[in-house]
């Protein structure tokens, strides 16, 4: 069995040392790579100066040259993609077919079009392109700029889109990007660099990207690279495993941005339980919400609150509901979802538990091929964070009160039924800390990247933004010398 | 036949399969494999016949697995609990302080009646607790709870009786290797490095040891901390969590009456240093170069020594001291100079490593090749992780770990653990040491310990609650 190779890209450079293995107790997903600490010197951008070259090139140049690289992005002609797709098929917990659709899609992050619009929406391309003249009163012009900055982006391994994701927003923004992998995704942003290298060699968006893996909390490599000499805005998912590492060096002159670890729920009103009808089109949307990514997303649901009524009437109305959620899990497409071969150990071992907690639970499923625990009260389970692989816990309840308090600051998306209930309580789930409001079933992300994640603009946050302010002294005079003229005051001011 | 039994019914172990225990080390290890297996047989289809129809879990789990008698070991392998079943009661019994409804949960694990208890005055897990020790025949062992949930056992007075035998054998010689203690167990003090009281199996063991072994004398048992290690104070930890995951509105319903208490007992715990100060005062007085008994966990061992260094005390205890360092590190990190601090300080006695849960009547101390010998009265399983497959009965397999304690008649010995495990049957090939019978090998692992790198990133998640009380918990009892 081969023993995958991931390349330590840097700059434009395939650098292909398999010094050192990582990986986990599996062997099979097991790799070698470069010991990066013998790089260290050449990882970060000497100067920031550097950057330069980038603001050589028109905004349409880079859409150019990123929209060239997504119609090399395409699986079949591209070894790169195949060889991670390779690998994701042994460290995701998604399945073939799933991570398939999602490296064949890959390319669609790179759409002309959608690029622009993220641009525009996000950050607004003339202030990409140059200094936006924002106000303008008396003798005072202010104008904005907003610059690419040297960044490191500890990203996510749970979905490869996320790689293709960080690339496209640092491109646009014109940094400079370190991507430092994880274990459990070591090679699509390795395979998406190389395709740049392959392609422009030389091109300054090529010279501005490194992807790199050396294990979180290797204080050589770190130590050296969070400095702000070197970096100034360390962009981390993953929360506590990924910030832990990272923490100790923060000082002024890095910026952190945290893209959390999120969970996401569900809350579907009354209306849906009025008919048998209705009743199964709403579970075939909700066992999307929970099916799609195999439930690996941040933004998958997990608790589901049903205004079922706890009431005799209404637990059986959620029962029914149960199963009819657990059987369309069953019928998703395989390219959106698909059964494991064995559920997560921790959550397996509260469900092995839970068919012994009396008659609180209903139990529908409970294995590879997922679940959905009907709570019998209007309690969730307590390991509701440890759901996963298509477990879900529907709790019904009497008042939509009790799932608008259970939102906190962690919770991201949520899907909601019927539509109408959207604009009656999404102000309120936003007071609460919600995130992403959704209609039932929509939970996958096809077009929200032009919108603003976890409650913040993370491409805004991207950059530096710099304030330019001319003031003209003649209009507008500052000088607090009582004796002093305004002709006297512009020779002062111009000497 | 042994001296001790006076009728060959009573000494066929298959009859009374709790009488095993009262085997010295060297009969127990002595037995044939084929007469353990068939003591094994009519063990489990005795307690099966005795308590299939007393024990209402057991009785469903048993129609579930459509299985109406054992006719080999097997067919217990699908009546094993899994460990997470004793802790499967919905967390808002102990929030809305339902302990009828917590009872009722209990009750279905028990043979003992408990639908007539009650709990109308409890306010708390402690209450409950004392309500079941005054009016029932169940002791109830809790766990550590820094897991976020406690679970409950619902051991009985008989099993409890019999965890004294089991002690006490365990001070029993295997053949002629060297003993575990300098000095008899009736004499030796036992010294737990944590609460006199409470309702942990340690807590529990403590009070029987006294009043079985020790003749009533409480001198004996010698304590960092004479007061009652709360329940409520572990759980709140985890309720927290449970609010925090709520919301707003879950925070309001851990009642104030509980969160007085878990403040009044981290009041009650600044008065700890001064129960240090008295434990060494005794110790130091009472049994300096003398062999003891110490039951600990490895963090606590390291801080009592740490602050008997402190003291000016060093080397308190005689080289045969017998020190059992049980339940891991519990995600503690230790530097690495603790042996070294714990043997200055203790004497050098050699940390006695075993193999046990609470859920089984005692654990299996490690022999000197470093194998824990599995002791006829436990019967073990061995099971893939994926599919609760069971491996074959012989040769060495790795596996999840269940085994049924032929011990207890008022609860279902069998357990399922979360612990990937590797065991020798003992039949093609014994362990050196000599003992008869299957045996573990050491690297023990949970299979709920991270899978795959411990560099993977992923964005879904939430943080866990953290509370002073669990902290301190964590740091001090160990």
């Amino acid at each position: 069995m081969t023993m995958y190779k991931v390349p330590l890209i840097i700059r434009g450079e395939v650098i292909e040392d398999a010094d050192v293995e990582y990986g986990g107790r599996n062997p099979e997903t097991r790799f070698r790579t470069a010991d990066v600490r013998k790089y260290i010197d050449r990882l970060p951008l000497t100067a920031p100066s550097a950057l330069a070259n980038l603001y050589a090139l028109s905004f349409d140049q880079i859409l150019d040259f990123l929209e060239q690289l997504g119609s090399r992005l395409s699986l079949k002609g591209n070894p790169h993609l195949q060889q991670a797709l390779a690998l994701s098929i042994r460290t995701s917990g998604l399945g073939e077919a799933i991570l398939r659709d999602c490296y064949e899609n890959l390319c669609r992050v790179f759409d002309r079009k959608r690029m622009r619009e993220i641009a525009d929406i996000l950050i607004g391309i003339p202030f990409l392109e140059g200094w936006v003249n924002t106000r303008s009163e008396g003798g005072t012009k202010t104008y904005v700029r907003a610059f690419g900055a040297r960044s490191v982006h500890v990203i996510a391994g749970n979905v490869p889109t996320v790689s293709a994701l960080t690339i496209l927003r640092n491109t646009l923004t014109r940094s400079d990007m370190i991507i430092k992998t994880p274990s459990n995704d070591p090679l699509t942003a390795a395979a998406i660099a190389r395709t740049m290298v392959d392609m422009a060699p030389d091109h300054p968006v090529t010279k501005h990207l490194s992807v790199a893996y050396w294990k979180g909390g290797d204080v050589k490599v770190e130590e050296e690279l969070y400095k702000p000499a070197n970096v100034e805005k360390i962009v981390a998912w993953g929360g506590m495993a990924s910030i832990a590492h990272i923490v100790k060096y923060l000082q002024p002159g890095i910026d952190l941005i945290t893209l959390d670890p999120k969970l996401s729920s569900t809350i579907i009103g009354r209306e849906a339980f009025s008919g048998d009808q209705r009743m199964r089109e709403v579970a075939r949307r909700v066992a999307l919400d929970i099916g799609v990514y195999n439930q690996q997303a941040c933004l998958n649901a997990r608790v589901v609150y049903i205004q079922t009524g706890t009431g005799p009437d209404g637990i059986a109305a959620a029962n029914r509901f149960g199963k009819l959620v657990y059987e369309a899990i069953q019928a998703i497409p395989a390219h959106l979802s698909n059964p494991v071969r064995a559920l997560e150990p921790a959550l397996a071992e509260e469900l092995e538990g839970l068919r012994f907690a009396g008659d609180a639970y209903k139990t529908f499923g409970g294995d590879g091929r997922g679940g959905v625990i009907v709570s019998q009260t209007d309690q969730p389970v307590e390991f509701a964070p440890l759901l996963a692989n298509r477990v879900a816990n529907l709790v019904p309840i009497d008042d939509l009160n009790v799932a608008i308090s259970a939102v906190t600051a962690y919770t991201q998306t949520i899907g909601i039924y019927p539509d109408e209930l959207i604009p009656k309580i999404r102000d309120r789930l936003a007071f609460a800390g919600a995130q992403r409001l959704i209609t039932l079933g929509y939970v996958a992300p096809s077009r929200s990247f032009a919108g603003p994640q976890d409650g913040m603009e993370p491409m805004r946050r991207m950059c530096k933004w710099i304030l330019s302010e001319v003031d003209d002294p003649a209009l507008a005079p500052f000088w607090p010398w009582p004796d002093a003229t305004p002709a006297e005051a512009s020779t002062e001011a111009s000497s | 036949m042994n001296a001790r039994f006076e009728s060959p019914t009573e000494a066929d172990f298959g009859l009374t399969p709790e009488r095993i225990i009262e085997l010295s080390p060297t009969e127990m290890y002595g037995m044939p494999l084929d007469e353990q297996a068939r003591i094994q047989l009519m063990g489990a289809r005795r307690r099966f016949e005795q308590l299939g129809d007393n024990i209402p879990m057991l009785g469903r789990l048993a129609q579930e697995q459509g299985i109406t008698k054992i006719r080999s070991l097997e067919d217990m392998g699908p009546l094993l609990i899994p460990h997470s079943a004793m802790k499967s009661y919905p967390m808002s019994y102990l929030e809305k302080s339902q302990f009828d409804r917590l009872t009722a949960w209990l009750d279905a694990f028990t043979t003992h009646d408990l639908s007539a208890l009650n709990t109308k005055n409890c306010d708390s897990i402690d209450d409950w607790l004392d309500v079941l020790d005054q009016n029932t025949e169940v002791r109830v062992l809790h766990s550590t709870g820094t897991g976020g949930k406690l679970s409950f056992l619902p051991r009985g007075t008989a099993e409890m009786k019999i965890m004294v035998t089991a002690w006490r054998q365990m001070f029993e010689r295997f053949r002629d290797e060297p003993p575990r203690m300098g000095a008899a167990v009736e004499e030796a003090p036992t010294i737990f490095v944590q609460y006199r009281k409470g309702g942990m199996a340690q807590h529990r063991l403590l009070d029987y040891l006294q009043e079985y072994m020790y003749g009533g004398d409480a001198s004996k048992i010698v304590t960092t901390n004479p007061s009652r290690f709360s329940a409520d104070a572990a759980s709140i930890g985890g309720r927290l969590r449970v609010a925090q995951a709520k919301g707003e509105l879950g925070k309001l319903q851990i009642s104030p009456k509980l969160m007085a208490r878990r403040d009044a007992f981290l009041k009650e715990q600044e008065r700890s240093a001064t129960y240090m100060d008295d434990f060494f005062d005794e110790v130091n007085t009472r049994f300096r170069g003398k062999p003891v008994s110490i039951m600990a966990h490895i963090p606590m061992l390291f801080n009592v020594a740490t602050e008997g260094l402190k003291r000016g005390l060093e080397n308190v205890f005689a080289k045969d001291t017998f020190i059992l360092a049980g339940g891991g590190m519990k995600g503690l990190t230790l530097p690495d100079h603790w042996p070294q601090t714990v043997d200055r300080f203790f004497g050098g006695a050699p940390l006695s490593d075993g193999y046990g849960m609470t859920e089984i009547i005692i654990g299996s101390r490690a022999c000197p090749l470093g194998r824990y010998h599995i002791p006829p009265w436990e019967i073990p399983f061995l099971l893939d992780p994926a599919t609760g497959r069971q491996y074959p009965r012989s040769g060495t397999q790795t596996g999840r770990f269940g085994a049924f304690d032929l011990n207890p008649q008022t609860y279902w010995g069998g357990f399922l653990t979360g612990d990937e495990v590797t065991m020798s049957w003992g039949d093609d090939a014994a362990c050196a040491c000599g003992r008869v019978g299957p045996f573990v090998h050491r690297g023990i692992r949970r299979y709920s310990e991270k899978e795959g790198g411990d560099d993977k990133i992923t964005c879904a998640g939430a943080p866990d609650a953290h509370d002073k009380a669990i902290d301190f918990i964590l740091q001090s009892a160990g």
